[in-house]
């Protein structure tokens, strides 16, 4: 269960800077651990698509662009 | 002469081509985005009188990555013979290098690490300790900028002293506690990765990999804190004017004009270096008619060779141009922010952001676009990206759009400020990727994946064009046109000027006997070479095959053109050269002269109606018209079933498109 204060990435709006809580596919969280992203790890929302389908985040000075159905694995907690 | 090989290893976007360019004296493709290295290149140097070879792999993000291109990298770092590895990393984000350093490192192969770009980490106040790093991973550490050379001798002086860490960056329990689900034989990580990558089952792997990822996570966290110092953690470090780029309205605005430039540029800075060099040819075929004395070898020289060299030549200013906007786009990191911008309208149809890459790719050569669908990790929207990536018009389709184009539009007509020949051209590289997109979304619903995927687009920062890249690219795309294609044509236009010069000895002896004694008159001189055509190798073959093409509104000589142009499109513009060369009244006007003025010889009406012209460019548009895509399909694919279909989607689809333009235009 979801606690109050912790979110889904998918549902983050552009600004906001997050700190990754757990990843919860574990086929989901290996790939994204190989590129960088991992629980514990700062993001910053920085960009989202005209439908909300595709989210790019920054994190150690790096860009990515994630699909939803992957954002929608990444809980995380406001910072 | 001692003799060493050395890998190439990075992630993507390191700057590791440029460095192996840099190294090499070669100039491979760069650019900034993700996935430019698709194969392995290889080039050499040598240094202290020592042989050196270096192989330049696809970028990897892991060992464990299982993208096409990123295991095609790591097979062969993990089974080929080499002396040892330049691990290239983005000194800008080395933090998300770390992974790669460690898993490289406990591979026990001599290493030594650069540390690029380091004037971007510099600019973004990420600091390192040099001598710490070193001594914690115990090899050796090489600061660069591989794009001004800084940093490139001290690499060279220290690749002669490459050593292998002796220190250990796994949980040494980490096979023994899975021993349940791996053979007990893998005893060691190199080991444990070949047995990962022999796999095709990888989902109850899982699980070890997450836990050598959580054990390495610790170590990486241990070396940022002893070795690196930043300002901040997260920092947003994208111009303000990237908002405008990639927003949901501004975003898709400065993409169409963009695009729109592009073409217009395309036509309007290329127009006049065109022209010089037509100018240029037909007096070199003037003095050459001048000189040379009336001999069959003159004829060839001036009909068949000439015509073939000025149909591959002229048309090279628009392909440089074009060239350049996009190495600009490429260079910049613009072109990864247009992935963003359409990866969700691309979704919807089948494919992903990552598809926009090679199909604007495509825009070039389907050839290596083909080859970069490697970078696309879920099958399903690879095969769709191959299937219709075809439809994009690559430059072989140039020359003939516009002379099509110039044919319809003779005059530099303006609409709204813009050239009227751009917009066309524009028009039709949409009207590629509106049927690419058509076709994407069919295959989408047709074809059924149940695989689990991951994708993701690295944006990289955005840097200013380096000028010296952008020539690279220019010329190699230049390079490929006038060698790849250029041969074609001119081989095509030799093979083409015989076969329709020469005939059956009958009918020769009784075109002779008809003309004979008469040739001193112009007129009757052109009448003859007029029916030594019609009656030559090839009309015989062209009016057998004339039936099939009516109804599109061609004749013989066009159909002559699309049979020749299946090696490549832009023989089209070379054999129409060569066709009209044989029987012009005059042999100096220009090509486009001379098929606007074209007519059939039975009605004396012009071949190249409004009509006829709009269905040759939808039948180019659209048709398979290239021997060598198939057989990268095919190679690709690794199915003769799909290459198939993709030829009779194409090609059917080409043919009854044009029937209807040319139909409803000329009813």
């Amino acid at each position: 269960m979801i606690s109050e204060k912790i979110l889904l990435l998918s549902h983050l709006k552009e600004g906001q800077k997050v700190k990754i809580v757990d990843i919860k596919d574990l086929y989901i969280k290996n790939h994204l651990g190989q590129i960088g992203i991992y629980p514990e790890k700062e993001i910053l929302v920085s960009k989202i698509s005209w439908d909300g389908a595709t989210i790019a985040i920054i994190t150690d000075n790096t860009e990515i662009a994630i699909r939803k159905d992957i954002a929608n694995n990444i809980e995380v907690q406001p910072v | 002469m001692q003799s060493s090989k050395f890998l190439l290893v990075g992630s993507p976007n390191s700057g590791k081509t440029t460095l192996f360019n840099a190294l090499t004296g070669l100039h491979q493709k760069t650019a900034n985005y993700p996935g430019v290295t698709v194969e392995k290149f290889y080039g050499e140097f040598h240094f202290q009188n020592k042989h050196i070879q270096l192989i330049d792999l696809p970028g990897i993000y892991s060992l464990y990555s299982t993208a096409e291109d990123e295991k095609l990298a790591i097979q062969e770092i993990l089974n080929s013979a080499y002396d040892g590895i330049i691990l290239v990393v983005n000194a800008h984000q080395f933090e998300k290098n770390l992974l790669l350093i460690l898993q490289i490192l406990e591979l026990k192969k001599p290493t030594i690490i650069v540390l690029n770009m380091i004037d971007e980490a510099q600019k973004n106040n990420i600091q390192f300790d040099i001598s710490a790093l070193k001594n914690l991973l115990n090899v050796e550490i090489v600061a660069t900028n591989a794009r001004t050379k800084q940093g490139i001798q001290d690499l060279l002086e220290k690749l002669s002293s490459i050593k292998e860490s002796t220190s250990s960056f796994y949980d040494l329990n980490l096979l023994k506690n899975y021993h349940h689900l791996i053979p007990e034989s893998i005893n060691n990580y190199e080991n444990w990765l070949k047995y990962y990558h022999s796999e095709s089952n990888l989902e109850e792997l899982q699980v070890i990999v997450d836990a050598d990822l959580n054990y390495k996570k610790n170590i990486q966290q241990y070396i940022l804190n002893k070795c690196v110092s930043k300002s901040n953690v997260v920092k947003n470090n994208f111009k303000s004017f990237d908002k405008y780029l990639t927003h949901k309205f501004y975003g898709f605005v400065f993409l169409l004009i963009t695009l729109l430039i592009t073409f217009q540029l395309v036509f309007f800075i290329a127009e006049y270096p065109m022209e010089w060099l037509e100018w240029i040819m037909n007096n070199v075929t003037i003095y050459l008619k001048s000189i040379l004395p009336d001999s069959e070898w003159a004829n060839l020289i001036v009909d068949g060779i000439l015509p073939g060299i000025t149909g591959v030549l002229i048309f090279i200013p628009q392909i440089a141009v074009l060239f350049l906007v996009i190495g600009i786009l490429e260079e910049s990191g613009y072109m990864a922010r247009i992935s963003f911008l359409l990866d969700s309208i691309f979704n919807k149809f089948g494919l992903s952001g990552k598809s926009l890459i090679p199909l604007v790719s495509g825009v070039a050569c389907a050839v290596p676009s083909i080859l970069s669908t490697r970078t696309i990790t879920n099958p399903k929207e690879k095969l769709i990206t191959i299937l219709v990536l075809p439809f994009m018009s690559c430059s072989a389709r140039l020359p003939v759009y516009t002379l099509l184009i110039s044919l319809i539009f003779p005059e530099n007509d303006t609409f709204l400020f813009f050239n009227i020949k751009g917009l066309v051209l524009f028009a039709l590289y949409l009207f590629g990727l509106l049927m690419a997109l058509i076709y994407a979304w069919i295959f989408h619903k047709m074809i059924h994946q149940n695989k689990k995927t991951f994708f993701f687009i690295e944006l990289p920062s955005y840097k200013l064009p380096h000028w010296k890249n952008l020539m690279i690219i220019v010329w190699n795309k230049v390079k490929i046109f006038i060698t790849d294609a250029g041969k074609i044509i001119v081989a095509i236009s030799i093979i083409l000027w015989y076969l329709s010069t020469h005939t059956f000895s009958s009918i020769q002896n009784n075109l002779n006997n008809k003309y004979s004694e008469r040739f001193d008159n112009d007129s009757i001189n052109i009448a003859y070479k007029r029916e030594l055509l019609e009656n030559s190798y090839i009309g015989l073959v062209g009016k057998k095959i004339e039936p099939i093409i009516a109804p599109l509104g061609y004749d013989w000589k066009i159909g002559i053109s699309l049979l020749t142009s299946f090696a490549a499109r832009e023989v089209f513009v070379g054999t129409m050269a060569t066709l009209y060369s044989s029987a012009s009244e005059d042999d100096i006007i220009s090509l486009r002269e001379k098929i606007a003025t074209a007519k059939h010889s039975d009605t004396n009406t012009p071949v190249f109606t409004t009509a006829t012209n709009v269905s040759l460019l939808i039948y180019y548009a659209l048709a398979m018209q290239c021997i060598s895509t198939m057989v990268v399909v095919y190679r690709e694919l690794k199915s003769l079933k799909w290459m198939i279909i993709q030829f009779l989607i194409m090609t059917g689809t080409a043919y009854l498109l044009s029937f209807l333009a040319y139909t409803l235009i000329s009813s």
